[in-house]
C-alpha cells in the first residue's frame, strides 16, 4: 500500500516546487519511502532487521539556467518548510568561480502527466512467526542433507518501495514490492571450505519460498560437489552459459557501456559502435522497468520518467542506449526511464533495471552435445565493468566440464571470464529457446551508489578465455 | 530526540535497547570533463534502533528504522510490531556493553577548520591543476565532502557522541593515444585536505591511464615470474588472515586457524606476519573509537610472528565465546612492514598489477586472482607496461613466502606494506 507519510506530505511537496520556481526554471521534488524486513536464519543466529533498501525522505532538483543543482532531506512538515525552503536556496547556491565553466544543460521537459501506479505482492505478506518457521525449515534441511553442511543460511528480504514525484506538470506516485528469499549453504572437509546458495525472486512470497525449498537437496549437494573442485586450466574454451552468466554478460560485459552518462563523458566505447555489429546476428538485449517482471521493475524513474523497454541490440546491431533525464538533455536524446538513485540521499544517473537477451531456438541438450570440450559457466559470483574499453571481467562461482557432448562429472571454481567484449558476442553460435531473468541483484556504479537490478537471459553458446 | 528514548523507556516489555543515530551533511560537486554538471548537499539522519526482548535464557533481537516525522503513537506502533518479531527470533542470551569511561578526541580533520563550500573549491582546484596533460584528462570527476554526527546511546548507560570529517574524489582518468582512448578509475580519500596531496594522487592516476595507453597484451611471460600486488589489493590480502580471527568466524565453525596456530602454514620461507587492529590510525578514514555496539575499542595484537594470539569482532558472538571483555569490531589493520624495498624486488623479473578490475579473494577456498587492467612486465631487461591478462592463484599455498615491502602505504582501514611479492602465482 502506497505511504501513508508520503501522502501526508502531497501538498506540502506541491507548495514547496511552486514556492521555488519562483526562483528557477525547473524545479522538481522526489520523495521515497521503502520499508520491508530482513529476516535471516542461520546455524548460529537468527536475526530481524528493516530491508537494507529502507529509505525515507525527499531530493529537490533545480535547474538555474546552468546547471543542475540538488538538496537532499529526511522530512518536510508545516513547522520545518521555511527553513527547507531557505536551506535549498543557501545549500544549492554556487559560487561564481565554480560556474566558470559548465555543461549546457538546455531545458528540462515537463510534460503534463497526473498519475498512481500500484503493484501489490501477489500473496499475504506472511507473519515474522511463519517466515522464521520457513527459514529455519530450510535451514535445517541443508544440515540434515549431510554432516559436511557446517553452516546454514536461509533469508527473506521482503521491499515495499512508494515514491512520489511532484514538477509543475508532473504528480505521480507508485507503490511495489518485491520479495528474495535466499539459501546458503558451508560444507566443510579438513580444512577445506566451499559454499553455494540459491534465490527464489519473485513478487510472491510463495512463489520465492517455494524455488528455494524444492532445491534445498540440490544446493547442499552443490556445496559437497565443490569440495571436490578444481581450478581450471588457463585457456580458451567453448562455453555454454546458464541464464545467470548470460545475464552477467548482459550486464557487465555491454550493459555499463551503454548507459548514456557515459556517452555525456565520453566513457563509453559504445557510442563509436551506434548502428554497427557488435554481436552475433543470434544476439537480441533488451534493458527495461518495464522490459519484464523483475526486482528492477518499477513505473516512472527517479526523474519522473516512465518505465521502458528499450531495444539495444537486435540483430547483433547495437540500436540505442539507455539514459537518465540529464544524460539525454546533454545528448539531446530522449530519457529511456534509466534515471535511478541509490536512495534520496544520492545523484540520479543513469542505470541498468532488468537487463538480459532474448531467447532463440535452439535447445540446451543439442548445445550441450555440440562442445567437444569446454565448460557449462553457473552461478554470478561478480563482474566489473570496462565500457571505455570492453574488457571481460566476469566471475563464474563454477563450471562443470564438458567433452565430447557429455558432463565428466568434473567441477572447476572459480572460473574468471576474460577477453574482449565484442569477440565473446560475436562468437555466440547458439541461443536457447527459453529465457530466465534472476531479480536477486545489486549493480554499482564503479564502486558505489549501489541499486536493485535483475539479469538473464537464455543459455548461450559462445568461446571465451577462461581462468 | 527525547521523545524516542522516552519511549523506549517506558516499555516494560524491552530487556535492553540501543540507538544509533547518524547525522549527514555533504557538500558534492560533479564534474563531466572539467565542466561543473550538477552540484548536491544533503542534511540527512539516519536513526537505528535495536530492541531485545529475554524469554526465559533466551534473547531475542530486532533491529528497525525510526524517521524524524515518527510521533510518540508511531514509535511506540512500530516498537509492537519489532518486540513481536524478536519473540521469534531468538538466540542464547548475550549481554550488551555498559557504559565505559572513554574521552573520545575531537577529529583531527582540518575540514572542520573552514566551510565546506570553500574547501571544496580548493579541492576543485588541486584536482584540475594536476590535469593538465595534452593527451590525458579526468573524463569524469566528482568531489564529496562529509561531516558525520553519530551518537550511541544504550539501556545500559552508553550515551557517547562523535564527529568525523571525510572527502573523497572520484576520478576517470583517461588517455588518448591513436584513435583509442584507455581509462582508469581511482577513488581518492582523505580525512584532511592537503593540496598537495590530492594534486599528486591525480597527476599519479593520470600517469597511470598514460601507461595503460602504452599496455600491450601480457602475451609471452614465464609461468612463475613473481607477482608483486600493491596498496589496496595487499590491504585486502590481509584482510584475509585478519577476518578469520573475528569471533564471528569461529562462533559459526567456518575460521580457519586457532589461537596457536600459525596462520601462514608449517614452513613459512618469506617474512613473518604481525597484525594487529587499531581503532584510529592516521589519515586512516575508516578509524572510530566505537563500535556500533558501543564498546570502546582498543588496538588488539591478532598475529606475532604469523602465530594467531588473539581473535576480535562483533560483541555478541565474543560473549558466546566466553569472552569477558569482547573486543569489538576495530576497524584498522596495521601490518609491520617488511625489510626488502621496492627496488630490490624488482631487480628480477617480475609483473606488478597495479589495477584490477576486481580482484577476488575467496575468504574460504583462498582463491586469489582476477583480471589486471595494468600491470609493468620486467622480464631481466625492461620494463613494459601490459594489460589484458589474469592472474590466479591460492592464498593457501602462497602465505608462507610472501615478502613485504619496506614501503608503507595507508589505506581507509589499513596501514602497512605498500608491496607483496608473490611466487607461484598462474599469469595467463
Amino acid at each position: 500500500m502506497y505511504s501513508s507519510y508520503l501522502k501526508s506530505r502531497h501538498d506540502l511537496c506541491k507548495k514547496l516546487v511552486s514556492t521555488l520556481e519562483k526562483d528557477y526554471e525547473y524545479v522538481s521534488v522526489l520523495g521515497k519511502h521503502v520499508t520491508g524486513s530482513q529476516i535471516r536464519v542461520t546455524s548460529a543466529a537468527t536475526a530481524v532487521n528493516d530491508t537494507a533498501e529502507k529509505q525515507c525522505g525527499f531530493v529537490v532538483k533545480l535547474f538555474n539556467g546552468k546547471t543542475c543543482a540538488e538538496y537532499s532531506f529526511s522530512d518536510i512538515n508545516e513547522d520545518n518548510f521555511d527553513e527547507i525552503v531557505k536551506n535549498i536556496k543557501e545549500k544549492t547556491s554556487i559560487s561564481k568561480e565554480l560556474l566558470d565553466e559548465h555543461v549546457n544543460l538546455g531545458k528540462m521537459s515537463d510534460e503534463k502527466l497526473v498519475k498512481d501506479f500500484q503493484r501489490e505482492v501477489e500473496d499475504k505478506v506472511p507473519s515474522v512467526q511463519e517466515a522464521i518457521e520457513r527459514l529455519t525449515k530450510i535451514k535445517d534441511g541443508l544440515h540434515a542433507y549431510s554432516d559436511k553442511i557446517v553452516q546454514a543460511a536461509a533469508i527473506l528480504i521482503y521491499y515495499e518501495t512508494s515514491a512520489l514525484f511532484i514538477s509543475k506538470n508532473k504528480d505521480l506516485t507508485q507503490n511495489y514490492t518485491w520479495i528474495n528469499v535466499i539459501s546458503m549453504a558451508v560444507a566443510k572437509e579438513g580444512n577445506n571450505f566451499k559454499s553455494s546458495r540459491n534465490v527464489g525472486a519473485y513478487n510472491s512470497f510463495e512463489k520465492s519460498f517455494k524455488k528455494v525449498e524444492d532445491e534445498i537437496n540440490d544446493t547442499a549437494q552443490l556445496a559437497l560437489d565443490l569440495l571436490h573442485s578444481t581450478l581450471i586450466e588457463p585457456g580458451v574454451y567453448d562455453i555454454i552459459t546458464e541464464p545467470s552468466i548470460t545475464g552477467l554478460i548482459a550486464h557487465e560485459a555491454f550493459g555499463h557501456g551503454v548507459e548514456m552518462d557515459m556517452f555525456v563523458k565520453n566513457r563509453a566505447k559504445s557510442m563509436h559502435y551506434l548502428n554497427k555489429e557488435v554481436a552475433s546476428p543470434l544476439v537480441e538485449m533488451h534493458d527495461g522497468a518495464a522490459a519484464t517482471l523483475s526486482s528492477a521493475s518499477y513505473f516512472f524513474d527517479d526523474d519522473g520518467v516512465l518505465a521502458q523497454d528499450t531495444l539495444i541490440i537486435k540483430d547483433g546491431i547495437l540500436l540505442r542506449g539507455i539514459s537518465d533525464a540529464v544524460s539525454a538533455l546533454q545528448l539531446g536524446s530522449v530519457p529511456t526511464g534509466n534515471g535511478r538513485r541509490e536512495s534520496y540521499k544520492r545523484k540520479a544517473y543513469t542505470r541498468m533495471t532488468n537487463t538480459f537477451f532474448s531467447p532463440k531456438a535452439d535447445k540446451v541438450e543439442d548445445m550441450i552435445k555440440s562442445i567437444k570440450h569446454g565448460y557449462l559457466l553457473c552461478q554470478t559470483s561478480n563482474g566489473m565493468e570496462d565500457p571505455k574499453n570492453w574488457n571481460i571481467q566476469c566471475v563464474c562461482e563454477y563450471g562443470r566440464e564438458i567433452k565430447d557432448g557429455k558432463f565428466t562429472g568434473k567441477i572447476v571454481s572459480p572460473v574468471v571470464m576474460s577477453g574482449y567484449v565484442p569477440d565473446l558476442l560475436k562468437s555466440i553460435s547458439m541461443v536457447s529457446d527459453e529465457k530466465v531473468v534472476i531479480g536477486s541483484g545489486h549493480c554499482g556504479k564503479g564502486y558505489k551508489e549501489w541499486v536493485t537490478v535483475s539479469d538473464g537471459g537464455p543459455y548461450l553458446k559462445a568461446r571465451c578465455k577462461l581462468g | 530526540m527525547e521523545r524516542l528514548f522516552k519511549v523506549l523507556r517506558s516499555r516494560k516489555d524491552i530487556s535492553d535497547w540501543k540507538v544509533n543515530i547518524v547525522k549527514t551533511s555533504s557538500e558534492e560537486l560533479f564534474y563531466v570533463q572539467k565542466k561543473l554538471e550538477t552540484n548536491r548537499a544533503t542534511d540527512v539522519e539516519d536513526i537505528s534502533v535495536t530492541i531485545y526482548v529475554d524469554i526465559d535464557k533466551n534473547r531475542g533481537s530486532s533491529t528497525f528504522t525510526i524517521y524524524p516525522y515518527m510521533d510518540e503513537e508511531e514509535i511506540n506502533k512500530k516498537i509492537d510490531e519489532n518486540v513481536f518479531a524478536a519473540k521469534f527470533a531468538l538466540n542464547p542470551f548475550f549481554e550488551i556493553p555498559s557504559k565505559q569511561d572513554v574521552e573520545i578526541e575531537e577529529s583531527k580533520s582540518n575540514l572542520k577548520d573552514r566551510d565546506f563550500k570553500d574547501i571544496i573549491k580548493d579541492v576543485k582546484e588541486a584536482v584540475f591543476e594536476a590535469d593538465n596533460y595534452e593527451d590525458g584528462y579526468l573524463s569524469a570527476t566528482e568531489i564529496f565532502l562529509y561531516k558525520i554526527d553519530t551518537r550511541i546511546v544504550n539501556s545500559k548507560g552508553i550515551d557517547v557522541s562523535y564527529t568525523s570529517y571525510k572527502g573523497n574524489i572520484e576520478t576517470i582518468p583517461s588517455w588518448r593515444k591513436g584513435g583509442e582512448e584507455v581509462e582508469l578509475y581511482k577513488m581518492i580519500e582523505f580525512e584532511s585536505f592537503i593540496k598537495e596531496d590530492i594534486y599528486s594522487q591525480v597527476k599519479e592516476v593520470l600517469d597511470l591511464s598514460h601507461a595503460r595507453s602504452e599496455a600491450v597484451p601480457l602475451k609471452e611471460v614465464k609461468q612463475g615470474t613473481k607477482i608483486i600486488l600493491e596498496n589496496e589489493e595487499v590491504g585486502q590480502l590481509f584482510n584475509f588472515f585478519a577476518s578469520d580471527l573475528t569471533y564471528g568466524r569461529k562462533f559459526q565453525r567456518v575460521n580457519l586457524n586457532e589461537i596457536g596456530d600459525c596462520v601462514q602454514g608449517e614452513n613459512i620461507t618469506g617474512d613473518k606476519l604481525n597484525l594487529k587492529v587499531v581503532p584510529y590510525y592516521e589519515n586512516a578514514i575508516g578509524s572510530r573509537a566505537i563500535d556500533s555496539d558501543g564498546v570502546v575499542l582498543k588496538e588488539v595484537s591478532l598475529i606475532e610472528d604469523g602465530i594467531a594470539k588473539n581473535r576480535y569482532g562483533d560483541y555478541r558472538f565474543g560473549y558466546y565465546l566466553g569472552e569477558k571483555n569482547p573486543k569489538g569490531m576495530v576497524p584498522v589493520i596495521v601490518v609491520s612492514k617488511g625489510n626488502k624495498s621496492i627496488r630490490e624486488m624488482e631487480k628480477e623479473p617480475y609483473v606488478r598489477c597495479v589495477r584490477f578490475s576486481g580482484m577476488q579473494l575467496d575468504p574460504f577456498s583462498g582463491f586469489i586472482g582476477g583480471e589486471v587492467r595494468l600491470g609493468f612486465y620486467y622480464d631481466g631487461e625492461k620494463e613494459i607496461p601490459v594489460t589484458g591478462f589474469s592472474i590466479s592463484g591460492n592464498i593457501h599455498q602462497l602465505k608462507g613466502s610472501l615478502i613485504y615491502s619496506s614501503e608503507e602505504v595507508t589505506l581507509p582501514r589499513y596501514h602497512g606494506p605498500k608491496y607483496i611479492e608473490i611466487k607461484g602465482m598462474k599469469i595467463m
